[in-house]
């Protein structure tokens, strides 16, 4: 397996009692690239990024995050958004940014403080007296404060409004590190495919397609969004 | 790490704790100036008997709250959506799960001192914490001599038991809603059957080893104890019940931290 790739993975599966999520896996994710894991709802998107994040442990195959398996090392260098609120709600805003600052030494507080600001979220609020897509942009500013090499972001614009959609991808694309690769994980092709270097097709938990956006526009003459309708087609 | 988690795991716990051992401090306080005044004001002598009342229900209130507030910690932080963001943390499954024992044996052991806390407030300067030396050494010379017992070493075996045993409880739940997370839609159903089946389970090691002790030891299991033995049963069986749940306890231990380590599945 490629250990510069910041995610290298061989034969991947993960089976639950109820289902086989991912099936054999095997695929490649390169630094410094802004990466689209795309494909229809229960292809295995969620369940491939709880692997990588650490969340789940594989049934069998290899996975290594920069290097690791995934575990306290790469947890150190991985930056996830689930896409749901993991927040404590009864703390205010001051103090998930001093949990953040005290377990994610890579975490830029002041960063933080600026883009709350902005949005003006008193840091005196307490998260349950905020509304879900509020506190979803106070999870995306943590997540995206942080200088990780990795950022997995689940569904981040799924179920929010197009003024919000806007602001969450500008969020992303204006605060990731230089080096770092970010995959974001979507169904919502359209949105995303202006801000995506490359694109991972995933279908039925196996990878059906992995190439940059510039050769598929290339090759095929059509956007994502056309090729993943055709390939997906119902 | 264990540091900053037992730090948070503090706070978590104790904005609800803190207020509810306040209250009982209080009662007690209020208890005591009831019993002062109503030598002044006889009409009080009712209003006495409803504090009394309303006391003892904040008494079990303040011990199953304590018990509720660090189950349902672990439960909403470590299996339900706060999990997301426990178990990204750059921490091991095992770490999480000692901060959470550390903290819930301090707030078992916090709830028992606020509740021997709040009774001496209640007898304070009614001559009842002034008698109790002498009340507590008459036991301990009338103990001695029909158990062959003191008073205080009945009381140092008996507090280390219930401390032990507070944590094993708590170890309990741990691994209960640990195995809870597996019933797919049915969590807290399938944590309570998890529970009552470990409560079997624990509960026959248990009489068998007590049994398996008596034998050994010649005491009858079955009858009565004679009064010259009884300090050597009430030894042995304070001895066996802290060795099981130290053992129970660390198979508990283990058995979440290896769920939590290999086998979580968050929804």
């Amino acid at each position: 397996m490629n250990r510069d790739a910041i995610i290298s993975c061989q034969g991947l599966q993960k089976r639950y009692s109820y289902k086989l999520a991912l099936n054999g896996l095997t695929l490649e994710i390169p630094r410094g690239k802004i990466v689209g894991l795309l494909g229809p709802n229960g292809s295995g998107k969620t369940t491939f990024i709880k692997l990588v994040s650490g969340l789940l442990t594989p049934t069998a195959g290899e996975l290594l995050v920069g290097g690791h398996r995934p575990g306290v090392e790469s947890k150190r260098i991985v930056s996830y958004l689930p896409e749901r609120t993991y927040l404590n709600d009864w703390m205010r805003v001051e103090g998930i940014l001093e949990m953040f600052s005290d377990f994610y030494p890579d975490f830029n507080e002041a960063k933080a403080r600026d883009m709350l600001a902005r949005l003006g979220i008193n840091l005196k609020d307490k998260l349950k007296t905020m509304s879900k897509g509020t506190k979803e942009k106070v999870q995306l500013i943590l997540v995206m404060s942080r200088e990780a090499e990795l950022y997995l972001l689940d569904e981040p614009i799924g179920g929010v409004d197009p003024a919000a959609r806007d602001y969450i991808l500008d969020t992303i694309i204006s605060n990731y590190s230089e080096n770092a690769t970010v995959l974001i994980s979507t169904h919502l092709i359209s949105d995303i495919e202006k801000v995506l270097d490359e694109v991972v097709f995933i279908k039925n938990g196996q990878m059906v397609l992995q190439s940059s956006v510039d050769d598929i526009r290339a090759s095929w003459g059509i956007s994502v969004d056309q090729l993943f309708r055709e390939e997906f087609r119902c | 790490m264990l540091g900053k988690l037992i730090k948070y795991e503090f706070k978590a716990t104790g904005r609800l704790l803190l207020p509810v051992y306040g209250a009982l401090l209080l009662m007690g306080g209020v208890v005591n100036l009831g019993l002062t005044l109503q030598g002044k004001l006889p009409v009080l002598k009712f209003a006495q008997g409803v504090l009394i009342f309303a006391y003892v229900a904040l008494m079990v209130a303040a011990f199953a709250l304590s018990f509720f507030v660090v189950i349902s910690r672990f439960y909403k932080n470590l299996i339900c959506d706060e999990g997301y963001l426990m178990f990204t943390l750059p921490v091991k499954a095992g770490t999480h799960l000692l901060a959470k024992t550390v903290v819930s044996t301090v707030w078992s052991v916090g709830t028992c001192l606020a509740a021997v806390g709040s009774l001496l407030l209640m007898g304070a300067g009614h001559g009842i914490i002034s008698q109790l030396p002498d009340v507590l050494r008459a036991a301990n010379v009338a103990m001695k001599g029909e158990l062959g017992m003191g008073m205080s070493e009945l009381l140092l075996w008996t507090l280390f038991t219930v401390l032990v045993s507070l944590v094993v409880t708590n170890l309990m739940c741990y691994l209960s809603i640990s195995i809870g997370q597996f019933g797919r839609g049915h969590r807290i159903l399938t944590s309570v059957g998890a529970y009552l089946v470990l409560n079997v389970v624990i509960q026959s090691i248990s009489t068998v080893a007590l049994l398996v002790a008596c034998l050994f030891t010649g005491l009858d299991f079955f009858g009565d104890v004679p009064l010259g033995q009884m300090a050597g049963f009430l030894r042995m069986v304070f001895a066996l019940s802290i060795g099981l749940n130290v053992f129970f306890g660390g198979c508990f231990y283990a058995g979440s931290n290896f769920i939590l380590s290999r086998k979580l599945n968050l929804e």
